[in-house]
């Protein structure tokens, strides 16, 4: 039997299971079976809340209409009304003294008020370069092996963070059997279950700290690294506390003047100097230098510092609708602004804070205003992106933008896209000029010199995502196609963005890491992986010799990281 | 053997009551369209979690294709398709501009850009233990993605191959071909794990 034939009768055979509710019909193989039967709505957090949402939203809908509806009545029999006075006054006084009257239809008044009103127009946008048509993904040459071997194999490796100094690679696992227990992700696992390990690729040096540890350091809770090499964890009595190298056997050394009853450090700056914590006895900011803290009111995980961690900028979520960003002075611990706004859209997931372009600007990615930059100074000053930075006709709640940081007066550069428009703009600060890009979405580099952009190409008649990069800068040139990136965040672009890597997806054996070098994208090294699955995250060491990857839980359950050696 | 819990058909109900309940939603019954989410929250949220695979984002996407189907109810046409069809629209657009806007992805952290199962208990009556659900998602994600789509509409929403291909703008053999292909990969990869157990 040919392949077509067994098609139609499978497809013949899964419709009348699915018609009849069989799906546990004998005659299906064990797949299709599994997948009839794999219900996963009991899982949902929102069926109940959501439904008696939408019935509150029905309610109120119906009303409006019904109140529309009335006032199109009563406009309908005031429109009768003066077409019947009309018609009588014509036929008494006639059409001259009716036309002079002023009874005539307003015909020409009512173009009067259209005319007279503000004229949109489109605004001036910078004519885009001639780019390169968005094309099929390329097919690229075979990396020849041996594949590279796992490093570990563990139920579950996740979390993986390089020190500052790019020394040692810090990695979160759980055993098989945890990992079958409760297949779950970090944030609903209770950090007893994980343990952390640290290992110096250069040294073959390695540690592990379970959660019950002689030093009784909650490392599997909470850790960081700071920029000379040492470690930040908390302590038994939950206060941070640093270690001089993670594999040390010398004591934590304890924070002076950290506040009590840390339930969770929510933040981190940049320099591991300023900690936003939260407890049992509120919210604080403590200053590691200071060596003080200070008690504030709110605070939240969606909250970022500014770049030279002068302020604190935090996105409170009072509902699904009503936002504001506040920024607290981190000198002072003082409240210095803060900015109301609305995002109808915001539903349930949860809204980044602040992104900072430099010490005094940022970003508030999406409202229902759109974007807004903001400056500080006497309160907050915001302006929208759309309509005062780019001069588009209207801001909207499908545009959201992103943007990098700068330092100092350096000019700066703001990317926005409109989800619903497909549509992609690029801002320069150092003229005020904008462009249109060809892409539907666009993201800047950490660094803010590169605009990745993403385009959809229909291949075969599906839609094909592909990454692009230019400079941000207004003579940038063409964009380049990453060969073989699909969406830009499975990539992973090297800090600094002198490399990008990308992997291919597996065979069912092995997979294909490629690293090539920006500004060209020529292919710098590759790599053959043995690995059942996706690889996924690409984790650059900050001193880009090490590209740290983890496959995708295979189907039997186990999870598998590589250390990649870059030459 | 007593029948499972779980039952689908491919169109709860029958068309002209889910037409009479859009209508009704359209018109002055708040209730209607609290009827239409009871009959189709499962299929919209299974097609939604096939695609995407992570728990959260399959309810933050669920609750926007409800919530755009009421605020859109009023241009429901029964004259021009079923409300069935119209509803996985408005759900297939909502995950293709979820993916296409690259936004919301970088508000998941890294770790939740590919899913984490739920760690919910597994309900008694659910047919599929939850390692093989796993497993089965793992291998849907797999998938390319054009395969991946008609996998979710096809035992995800329930829907049958002549509606898939209206959806996609595909011919019905195509789809029927494409369907059978990917659950061969399916069977190829999780039986060839098992076995490698």
């Amino acid at each position: 039997m040919d392949e077509r034939e067994q098609s139609k009768r499978y497809n013949q055979e899964l419709e009348r299971a699915i018609r009849e509710g069989k799906q546990r019909d004998s005659k299906m193989d064990p797949i299709t079976r599994a997948l009839l039967q794999t219900d996963f709505s009991s899982e949902s957090r929102v069926r109940d809340p959501l439904k008696e949402s939408l019935i509150r939203k029905s309610a109120q809908q119906i009303a409006e209409q019904n109140r529309r509806r009335r006032l199109g009545m009563g406009l309908k029999w005031i429109f009768r009304a003066a077409v019947v006075v009309g018609v009588i006054a014509l036929a008494v006084l006639g059409f001259d003294r009716v036309y002079r009257l002023g009874l005539a239809p307003q015909a020409t008044q009512t173009v009067g008020v259209v005319s007279t009103g503000p004229v949109l127009e489109t605004p001036p946008v910078a004519a885009t370069e001639a780019q390169a048509e968005p094309t099929a993904t390329p097919q690229t040459t075979s990396i020849p092996g041996p594949a590279v071997a796992p490093i570990v194999t563990a139920g579950q490796v996740v979390e993986l963070q390089w020190s500052l100094d790019g020394q040692w690679l810090g990695f979160k696992t759980r055993t098989q059997e945890q990992a079958d227990q409760a297949p779950a992700g970090p944030g609903t696992v209770s950090p007893e279950e994980w343990t952390v390990n640290f290992l110096n690729p250069r040294t073959g040096e390695s540690c592990q700290y379970a959660m019950e540890n002689p030093q009784g350091l909650k490392i599997g809770e909470w850790y960081t690294w700071r920029a000379d090499g040492s470690l930040l964890t908390l302590d038994q009595n939950r206060r941070a506390a640093a270690l001089s190298s993670p594999c040390t056997t010398d004591p934590a050394v304890p924070f002076r003047g950290f506040p009590e009853f840390i339930d969770s450090i929510l933040l981190v700056d940049s320099q591991r100097n300023l900690f936003l914590t939260s407890g049992q006895s509120g919210c604080y900011l403590y200053d590691a230098r200071q060596g003080r803290s200070y008690r504030l009111e709110h605070c939240t995980q969606d909250a970022s510092f500014s770049p030279d961690s002068r302020y604190l900028g935090q996105t409170l979520a009072f509902d699904q609708v009503s936002y504001a960003t506040e920024i607290v002075d981190t000198t002072s611990g003082e409240v210095t602004g803060r900015l109301d706004w609305t995002f109808s859209e915001g539903g349930l997931g949860s809204l980044p804070g602040p992104q900072w372009i430099g010490p005094e600007r940022f970003l508030i990615v999406r409202t229902d205003q759109g974007p807004l930059l903001v400056t500080l100074g006497e309160g907050l000053v915001a302006q929208k992106v759309a309509d005062e930075l780019l001069g588009l006709p209207g801001s909207s709640a499908n545009q959201a933008a992103a943007a990098a940081q700068a330092t100092g007066n350096d000019p700066y550069h703001i990317g926005m896209w409109d989800i619903e428009q497909g549509r992609s703009w690029l801002y320069h600060s150092e003229d005020g000029s904008s462009e249109e890009l060809d892409a539907p979405g666009v993201r800047l580099s950490q660094d803010g010199r590169w605009a990745i952009l993403e385009r959809l190409v229909q291949v075969e008649g599906y839609e094909q995502a592909q990454t692009w990069v230019r400079l941000v800068d207004p003579l940038g040139g063409e964009p380049r196609q990453v060969p073989g990136a699909t969406y830009s965040a499975y990539a992973g672009w090297a800090p600094g963005m002198e490399r990008v890597a990308v992997a291919s997806e597996s065979n069912g054996q092995t997979a294909e890491v490629r690293v090539y070098a920006l500004p060209d994208l020529d292919l710098a090294q590759g790599w053959l992986v043995e690995t059942a699955t996706s690889l996924f995250p690409l984790v650059w060491s900050p001193d880009l010799a090490y590209l740290a990857v983890t496959n995708q839980t295979s189907p039997e359950g186990a999870q598998i990281l590589f250390l990649l050696a870059f030459q | 053997m007593t029948e499972p819990a779980l039952t689908y058909s491919p169109e709860p109900g029958s068309l002209a009551e889910d037409d009479r309940l859009a209508l009704a939603a359209a018109g002055d019954d708040p209730r209607a369209f609290a009827a239409l989410y009871d009959r189709y929250f499962s299929r919209v949220y299974n097609y939604i979690r096939f695609r995407c695979t992570n728990a959260d984002l399959s309810d933050d996407l669920t609750a926007q294709v409800f919530e755009r189907a009421l605020e859109k109810i009023l241009t429901f046409d029964a004259d021009r398709g079923s409300f069935g069809g119209w509803l996985f629209g408005i759900a297939r657009n909502t995950v293709n501009a979820h993916w296409r806007s690259g936004f919301w992805r970088l508000w998941l952290p890294e770790e939740r850009l590919h899913s984490y199962p739920s760690g919910d208990p597994t309900p008694e009556e659910n047919l599929v233990s939850q390692e093989s659900r796993n497993a089965l998602l793992e291998a849907v994600r797999r998938l390319g993605e054009r395969e991946r789509e008609l996998v979710s509409l096809k035992f995800g929403a329930r829907l049958t191959n002549r509606r898939i291909a209206e959806v996609c703008g595909m011919s019905e053999s195509n789809v029927g071909v494409t369907l059978f292909r990917a659950v061969q990969k399916l069977r190829v990869r999780l039986e060839g794990s098992n076995k490698g157990k």
